[in-house]
């Protein structure tokens, strides 16, 4: 029972760290193509707006990210969320690898001291199971 | 001093937001399948909760904060401060929802932030 759960966590968190990545990714490169307003007034911003809306990338990294909200929902129906938030923070790591990766972003050294730490982290929290902390409650 | 302000209402927002949607879906009851029944039922239960709109609402009031605090300062300056809200989050989960944190996620969480800081600060 506690296998399959963990499991099924692992599932939902490892959907919901990838609609993360490919949302940003597209909002990304739709709104590089949409481009940064003229003038940084109300009509200005309105214009980026309504050009973003009409951008593919733009409305699908959107409907990814409401993906994404909606299974962070569904891990708080079940887990702790002192284990999903930090576990959730895998979502900076692949957003910085995707960046890399496919956008070409340079990725400082600074930034991977901070993608090793984070991965770190997270395999430690892992370690503690999705609710109950079984790290506590029996000493294995 | 008004942008440590503005960090301390991002991150209060984040948490508190964080913890009333955690409660919210924990009575909401859980999504024990992915039958579009069960997801019908319990999402439809989750958007009539108080405390998941309250939980939503409050993240929004935090994203908008942070838009405000990034027009004055940089997102290298504001983004790390604000990586300290999952401590904060971590402490309310195991104070307010009774959670159980064990040395080894305290330890995982602190970790992260640092992470997330360093990610954000370069």
């Amino acid at each position: 029972m506690r296998r399959q759960q963990d499991l099924k966590t692992l599932v939902v968190l490892a959907l919901a760290i990838l609609a993360n990545g490919a949302g940003n990714l597209s909002l990304s490169y739709g709104m590089k193509s949409v481009g940064a307003p003229e003038a940084w007034t109300l009509a200005g911003l309105w214009a980026v707006v309504g050009t973003a809306l009409s951008s593919l990338p733009v409305i699908a990294g959107g409907l990814l990210l409401l993906v994404f909200f909606a299974l962070f929902l569904a891990l708080l129906s079940w887990a702790d969320l002192s284990y999903v938030l930090p576990m959730i923070s895998t979502c900076f790591v692949v957003s910085a690898l995707l960046g890399n990766l496919v956008l070409g972003e340079r990725i400082s050294l600074i930034r991977w001291a901070g993608i090793g730490l984070v991965s770190i982290g997270v395999l430690l929290v892992g370690r503690t199971g999705p609710s109950g902390d079984a790290a506590s409650s029996s000493a294995t | 001093m008004t942008t440590f302000l503005l960090v301390g209402v991002i991150v209060l927002c984040f948490s508190f937001g964080d913890i009333a949607l955690t409660r919210g879906m924990k009575q909401a009851g859980e999504v024990s399948s992915l039958r579009l029944a069960v997801l019908n039922e319990v999402g439809g239960r989750a958007i009539r909760s108080p405390l998941v709109l309250l939980g939503g609402a409050l993240q929004i009031v935090a994203f908008v904060t942070y838009l405000v605090a990034l027009s004055q300062r940089d997102l290298s300056y504001v983004f790390p401060l604000t990586a300290t809200s999952d401590i904060v989050t971590t402490l309310a989960a195991r104070y307010l929802l009774h959670e159980r944190v064990s040395p080894t996620r305290w330890a995982g969480v602190v970790i992260v932030s640092v992470g997330i800081a360093l990610i954000s600060a370069s």
